[in-house]
C-alpha cells in the first residue's frame, strides 16, 4: 500500500461519514457540513487514485477539477447556509419539518409555555406554510 | 509519489489521513455546533496538508483559503446568527452566553435565567432507535468497504492525461499545467464555474431582500482594537500576495482562484473588524465588479473567434497576455463575490410583517427584547 492508497481510502471514509451525517443528522447545518465532507472525500479519491507520472506532481487535470469543485462547494455552502438560516428563523428551528422529533429525546420543560391571545396561532413545525406569503 | 518513502514520511501521511477521518467523524457526530464549526476549519487546513503531500500545491492553496478560510467564516457567522437568536443547541447557547457575559455583562446577566430550550436538541441518528443507528452504521461500513475494495483493486493504469498536458503545454502560453488546464484546455469548466459563483451570489442576495434596513446590528460591528490593528497589518500584505499569486499562476502554484480567495479573506477580515461596511448597499458598482470577470472571460472567448474559429480558444501568440488579463479580472471578481456571499449569508432573514406587527421589536421568535437587550420570556413560545 502506498500513501496514495492511504489517502484514497481516507477519502472513501470521509465520503461515507459525510453521507451518514447528511442523511442521519436532523440539524440543517450538519447536513451542509455532511455534503461538504462528501465533496472533500470525493476530491481526495479523485486526486489520490488518478494515475500520475513517476516521481511527478499530481495529474493537472484532476487538480483543476478539484479546484473548480472547491469553488463550487463554497458557493453551494453559502447558499445552503443562507436557506438553513432562513428556515431556522421562520420556523424557529434549524430543522426541516419532517425531521422534527415526534418524541423529544430528553425531558422537556414546558412550564413557560402558555397561549397568548394577542398573537395569531402559527404552526412552527410547518416551515413551508409559514414561509409562503 | 514514486520517490522512496522514509518512515517519517509514512508516519506523516498516516497521521494526516487518520486525522482527516477522525476529524470528519467528530464533526459529524458531536452535539456541539460550535465545536463542529471550529473543527471544520481544522479539517480544511489538514486537508490542505494532504494536498501538499499528494503533490497538488495549487489545490492546497485553494483549500486553505476557500475550504478552510471562507467556508469556515461562513459557518462561524451562520452559527453566530443562529446562537444569537437562541436557535442553536443548548450547549452552543451556554457557550454563547458565556461569551456574552464576557462582552456585554448586562445582557448576559439578564439572560442567565433563560433555560436552554430542550426542544432544540438535535434529532436524527444520534437519537434514533438502536436498530436504526446500527443499520446506518452497517450500511456506512458496507459502502466504505465497497469503495475501498474497488480502490485497492484498481489496476495500475498508465497515466494518459498528464502526458497529453505535458505534450501540449508549450502551446498554452503558460507553464503551470494546472493553469493551462483551467484557462486553456478546459476553459469552459472555469467559465461555468465563475457563472456558478455569480449565480450563487445573486441567489444568496435575494434570499433576504428587504431585510437590510435593520439586519446589520451595529453592535456586531463594534470596534475591536486587536482585530482592527491586525487587519490594518494583514490586509495590505494579502493584497500584495494576491497580485503575486495571479502573476505566479502562469508558471507556478497560484492563479485567479487562490488570489481571489486571499483577497476575499482580507475583505472578510475588514468586514469583521468593522473597517468595511456592508458592501451590498450602493450595489451597482459592486455588482458590476462581481460580474466583470465573467463578462471579460466571455468577451475574450468570443472576441477571438474570428481568428480561431472556436469559442474560448486564444489566437496563437496572445495566450499569455489574454490568460493573465482574464486571471487578473477573475481574481478581483471572485474576491467580490466571496465577500458578498459572506456578507449576505449571515444577514438575518426577512421578518414576517405579521410577526413584526404583534412584536414591535421584530424579533422573529416573537420574544420581546427589553431596552437593555435582555430577552423577555414570551409566553407564546410553544414547546
Amino acid at each position: 500500500m502506498t500513501p496514495l492508497t492511504l489517502y484514497a481510502l481516507a477519502g472513501a471514509g470521509i465520503f461515507v461519514l459525510g453521507l451518514v451525517g447528511t442523511l442521519g443528522r436532523g440539524h440543517l447545518f450538519w447536513k451542509v457540513l455532511g455534503v461538504n465532507f462528501m465533496g472533500s472525500g470525493a476530491f481526495l479519491i479523485l486526486m489520490a487514485a488518478s494515475p500520475r507520472l513517476p516521481g511527478g506532481e499530481a495529474d493537472p487535470v484532476p487538480q483543476a477539477m478539484v479546484l473548480t469543485g472547491i469553488v463550487v462547494a463554497v458557493s453551494a455552502t453559502a447558499l445552503a447556509l443562507g436557506m438553513a438560516l432562513r428556515v431556522a428563523v421562520r420556523t424557529g428551528r434549524p430543522y426541516l419539518s419532517e425531521d422534527l422529533p415526534t418524541k423529544t429525546p430528553e425531558p422537556v420543560e414546558e412550564s413557560d409555555v402558555e397561549s397568548s391571545p394577542d398573537r395569531p396561532p402559527k404552526d412552527r413545525a410547518g416551515g413551508e406554510e409559514s414561509t409562503a406569503h | 509519489m514514486g520517490i522512496p518513502m522514509t518512515p517519517l514520511e509514512w508516519g506523516l501521511d498516516a497521521t494526516v489521513a487518520l486525522l482527516l477521518v477522525g476529524l470528519a467523524g467528530r464533526i459529524l457526530f458531536t452535539r456541539d455546533l460550535f465545536e463542529a464549526t471550529v473543527l471544520f476549519i481544522a479539517f480544511g487546513l489538514t486537508l490542505s496538508l494532504a494536498w501538499v503531500r499528494l503533490g497538488a500545491a495549487n489545490v492546497a492553496l485553494a483549500e486553505a483559503a476557500l475550504g478552510a478560510g471562507v467556508t469556515g467564516a461562513l459557518f462561524l457567522t451562520a452559527f453566530h446568527r443562529l446562537a444569537r437568536r437562541g436557535l442553536a443547541h443548548p450547549l452552543d447557547r451556554q457557550r454563547y452566553r458565556a461569551d456574552e457575559l464576557h462582552d456585554r455583562s448586562s445582557r448576559g446577566r439578564a439572560d442567565r435565567g433563560d433555560d436552554p430550550k430542550p426542544a432544540l436538541l438535535d434529532v436524527g441518528i444520534l437519537h434514533g432507535p438502536l436498530w436504526l443507528r446500527a443499520s446506518m452504521a452497517l450500511a456506512g461500513l458496507a459502502v466504505t468497504g465497497g469503495i475501498a475494495a474497488r480502490l485497492l483493486t484498481l489496476a495500475d493504469r498508465p497515466p494518459s492525461l498528464p502526458i497529453l498536458v505535458e505534450a501540449h503545454l508549450a502551446e498554452t502560453g503558460v507553464s503551470n499545467p494546472v493553469t493551462a488546464v483551467l484557462l486553456n484546455f478546459r476553459a469552459y469548466d472555469t467559465l461555468l464555474e465563475v457563472a456558478v459563483l455569480v449565480v450563487a451570489m445573486i441567489a444568496v442576495g435575494s434570499l433576504d431582500r428587504g431585510s437590510r434596513a435593520f439586519v446589520r446590528d451595529p453592535e456586531e460591528l463594534e470596534e475591536d482594537p486587536v482585530l482592527d490593528a491586525l487587519s490594518r497589518l494583514v490586509v495590505p500584505l494579502a493584497g500584495v500576495a494576491a497580485v503575486y499569486l495571479v502573476w505566479v499562476g502562469s508558471h507556478g502554484p497560484g492563479g485567479a482562484f487562490q488570489a481571489g480567495a486571499l483577497l476575499a479573506g482580507a475583505g472578510v477580515l475588514l468586514v469583521a473588524a468593522g473597517l468595511m461596511g456592508p458592501v451590498t448597499e450602493g450595489a451597482a458598482p459592486i455588482r458590476a465588479l462581481a460580474v466583470m470577470g465573467l463578462a471579460i472571460f466571455i468577451a475574450v472567448g468570443a472576441g477571438s473567434m474570428p481568428w480561431t474559429g472556436s469559442f474560448l480558444a486564444y489566437p496563437p501568440g496572445t495566450e499569455y497576455g489574454l490568460i493573465l488579463l482574464v486571471e487578473a479580472v477573475l481574481a478581483l471578481s471572485i474576491a467580490v463575490v466571496l465577500i458578498e456571499l459572506f456578507v449576505d449569508v449571515p444577514a438575518v432573514p426577512h421578518v414576517d410583517p405579521a410577526l413584526a406587527k404583534v412584536d414591535p421589536t421584530g424579533d422573529p421568535l416573537g420574544r420581546r427584547i427589553s431596552p437593555d437587550g435582555a430577552v423577555i420570556r414570551n409566553p407564546d413560545e410553544e414547546r
